[in-house]
């Protein structure tokens, strides 16, 4: 009697010695296969999850449409993103709540970690100290890479590896996404961009047209006018930089880029005051009903019709 | 027989405080090597259990004791910290699952562990009450903590400051409750948990305070275009609240910022060993195996327990050797007794058995008393492994 328990023992722990774990891959035990898949709180985010799992498997735990550096977790978004079996986020410096925020390491993607250092874009930065202490500095980073077309494919890169081992045995792989070919055509309307404006550049009010252009070989001059929509005044220095920027005829494409939200009574003003003509640019960073690449792709058609002709 | 057993109690009441007297000693002899056998055996399965239940623990060269007690058991040590981007990169090799440990402060004398989510899962921590810490400034109670101090979620704890006298230093941090663990018996219910980020606000690293532009002028030393320095005695928040959260951020890199060890989780057995490994061969760090550790430092305590075996063994054999001494002079001093027996005809083993079974009585009283008396310490003892 013994002897034929001792043989079902081995038996089971040999049985479980021999069981497939790639399955589980390094989950802590007991948790992975009750899980959502993979939780998202930006447009990037969205598109590059998408492209490596199935739109199917992702979910949103932010709303549409509230800008990335303004959107705060609340315990319902965080139990989202905790439960789902990978959290992919851009970085801290386009979602600030992240530096607040105890998401589980070993579960959270990040799309920064693909931007090799060089490529940051890092402007107006704002140094100080406290009394003896070293000085450091807030921000000054730029923080909309992905508009970059190569390194949104660094992005997608990475996110494709590390979501790589996410799904389980079960469950189909991703059907393949023409990700490669969106971002193709995405880089040859930036060109068709650059070819419109013609060594002319573009005007715009907010920093997160820097990847783009530079990628483009576009000049870019940013005016922040910090025009919140509050009806408070915008930035004098701007404007005044704004004004001298469009007295000069030939150096730029005769329009206004607002990245962020259009002023419509500034717009206004910039229109007969100035002679420039706002135009949107949809950066595709909070989750919208359109997915980052199409808006991006559409706001760059959008801009190249709007530049006036040389 | 009844009768001999009837008169052995009768001698044995009639010589109240003798008969007490003996049984005591007999107990006490008894007593102590059981309760150190029992809390040995105790404690040596709780200690390995921990210790087996946790696969890797990385952190930087040094002891590897205090390493191991610091990770398993939250003991306050000097040891190195190891910069997050250590984690990081562990975590990207995909051998193992890495979870974040900062143990450096205390609050109201309790450790304050600092960590992620996935500890919380690998320890299978419930929340009793509320919900675990996920937010800037939020703690979550082990049970006893929250037992202790009678706190319950939605209350504040502050964090024992570290240099009360340099104000140079962070203040003490006041901290949301915003949730309770179940009891597991482990030393998780005598810790504080927290993100690590808290961890780093803890540390001073990250901060929240007004916004440069919104500052004092009288606090501010120079203000240039691109910078401005501000005096030390510009006050930090002390506390994380809805309204202040947004100011708290960090300083350099986040990549550099400190740990205290990581717990590895490997896939499977291969995993582990190739990390373990491949993280002694880079020397930068070290990984130890709890289990291998623990055997070691109990090997040591357990020799010393052996020459504590060996005294208790002494003592039972002194206690032996002074009850018989008392029953032989018993003996002599019932012999008036004992003759009276022979010569009302009862057979000469009798006066014998009378004595033995006089012995055998006070033995077992002693026994009974003595196994009552190791249990009731164990189940009184406050639990040393919980608060190893």
């Amino acid at each position: 009697m013994g002897t034929a328990r001792n043989l079902l023992s081995l038996a089971a722990v040999i049985a479980l010695g021999c069981a497939d774990r790639s399955g589980s891959g390094n989950e802590v035990e007991g948790t992975a296969s009750s899980r959502p898949v993979v939780a998202v709180t930006s447009g990037p985010a969205e598109l590059l999850a998408a492209a490596a799992v199935g739109q199917a498997r992702v979910e949103r735990a932010a709303p549409s449409g509230v800008p990335l550096d303004r959107w705060r977790p609340d315990d319902g978004a965080l139990d989202a993103m905790i439960s789902a079996r990978r959290v992919v986020v851009l970085g801290d410096e386009a979602e600030p709540w992240l530096q607040r925020a105890g998401l589980p390491p070993s579960r959270t993607v990040r799309l920064d970690a693909a931007i090799p250092e060089a490529s940051w874009i890092e402007v107006g930065s704002f140094t100080h100290t406290h009394g003896g202490g070293e000085s450091h500095t807030h921000g000054g980073v730029v923080a909309e890479a992905w508009t970059d077309p190569d390194l949104l494919r660094a992005m997608a890169r990475r996110c494709e590896q590390q979501l790589g081992s996410v799904l389980e045995g079960s469950e189909a792989a991703a059907p393949p996404a023409a990700l490669d070919a969106r971002i193709d055509a995405y880089a040859a309307e930036l060109r068709a961009l650059a070819e419109a404006l013609d060594g002319r550049a573009l005007i715009a009010t907010h920093h997160g047209m820097e990847y783009l252009c530079r990628w483009a070989g576009i000049g870019l001059e940013v005016t922040e006018l910090e025009l919140d929509g509050s009806g408070a005044p915008p930035n004098d220095a701007a404007v005044r930089d704004l004004a001298e920027l469009a007295g000069q005829p030939g150096a730029h494409g005769g329009v206004l880029v607002w990245p962020g939200r259009l002023d419509p009574t500034f717009a206004e003003m910039a229109q007969q005051e100035l002679g420039l003509r706002s135009v949107d640019f949809d950066l595709g960073g909070p989750l919208s009903d359109g997915d980052t690449l199409t808006r991006l792709t559409q706001s760059a058609a959008r801009l190249r019709a709007a530049i006036a002709p040389e | 027989m009844s009768g001999i057993l009837f008169l052995a109690w009768r001698h044995a009441a009639a010589h109240r405080a003798r008969t007490s007297i003996l049984i005591a000693c007999v107990a006490l002899a008894l007593w102590v090597p059981w309760t150190a056998g029992a809390l040995a055996g105790q404690y040596d399965g709780a200690l390995r259990a921990r210790a087996a239940g946790t696969p890797l623990i990385i952190g930087a060269p040094g002891n590897r004791y205090d390493l191991t007690l610091a990770a398993l058991y939250f003991r306050p040590s000097q040891l190195e910290t190891v910069p997050y981007r250590e984690l990081e990169r562990l975590q990207e090799g995909g051998r193992a699952t890495l979870v974040p440990l900062h143990m450096r402060f205390t609050a109201r004398g309790s450790p304050i562990v600092a960590t992620s989510v996935e500890y919380v899962e690998f320890r299978g921590l419930e929340a009793a009450e509320g919900r675990h810490a996920l937010r800037l400034g939020e703690v979550a109670l082990g049970a006893e903590v929250a037992r202790t101090l009678g706190l319950q979620p939605g209350d504040a704890l502050l964090s024992d400051p570290t240099e009360l006298y340099d104000i140079s230093r962070p203040p003490a941090l006041k901290m949301r409750v915003a949730g309770v663990y179940r009891p597991t018996g482990t030393p998780d219910d005598g810790a504080v948990f927290c993100d690590v980020r808290t961890a780093w606000v803890l540390e001073g690293i990250a901060h929240g305070h007004a916004p440069a532009d919104e500052i004092d002028e009288s606090l501010v030393l120079s203000r240039a275009e691109e910078s401005v320095a501000v005096s030390g005695a510009l006050m930090e928040y002390a506390e994380v609240t809805e309204e202040n959260e947004d100011t708290f951020h960090y300083h350099g890199d986040t990549a550099l910022l400190p740990l205290s060890a990581m717990l590895a989780i490997p896939g499977s057995r291969k995993d582990g060993t190739l990390l373990k490994s491949a993280v002694n061969a880079a020397g930068e760090l070290q990984a130890v195996t709890p289990t291998r550790v623990i055997d070691d430092l109990l090997g040591v305590v357990f020799r010393i327990k052996a020459f504590f075996d060996l005294v208790g063994a002494f003592l039972l054999g002194t206690t032996a050797l002074l009850v018989s001494v008392v029953f032989l002079l018993s003996s002599r001093l019932r012999t008036a007794e004992l003759r009276t027996l022979d010569r009302i005809g009862a057979p000469r083993r009798v006066g014998a058995g009378l004595i033995g079974l006089e012995a055998v009585l006070v033995l077992l009283v002693a026994a009974a008393l003595a196994g009552g008396a190791t249990a009731a310490t164990l189940r009184w003892l406050p639990d040393l492994v919980s608060t190893f």
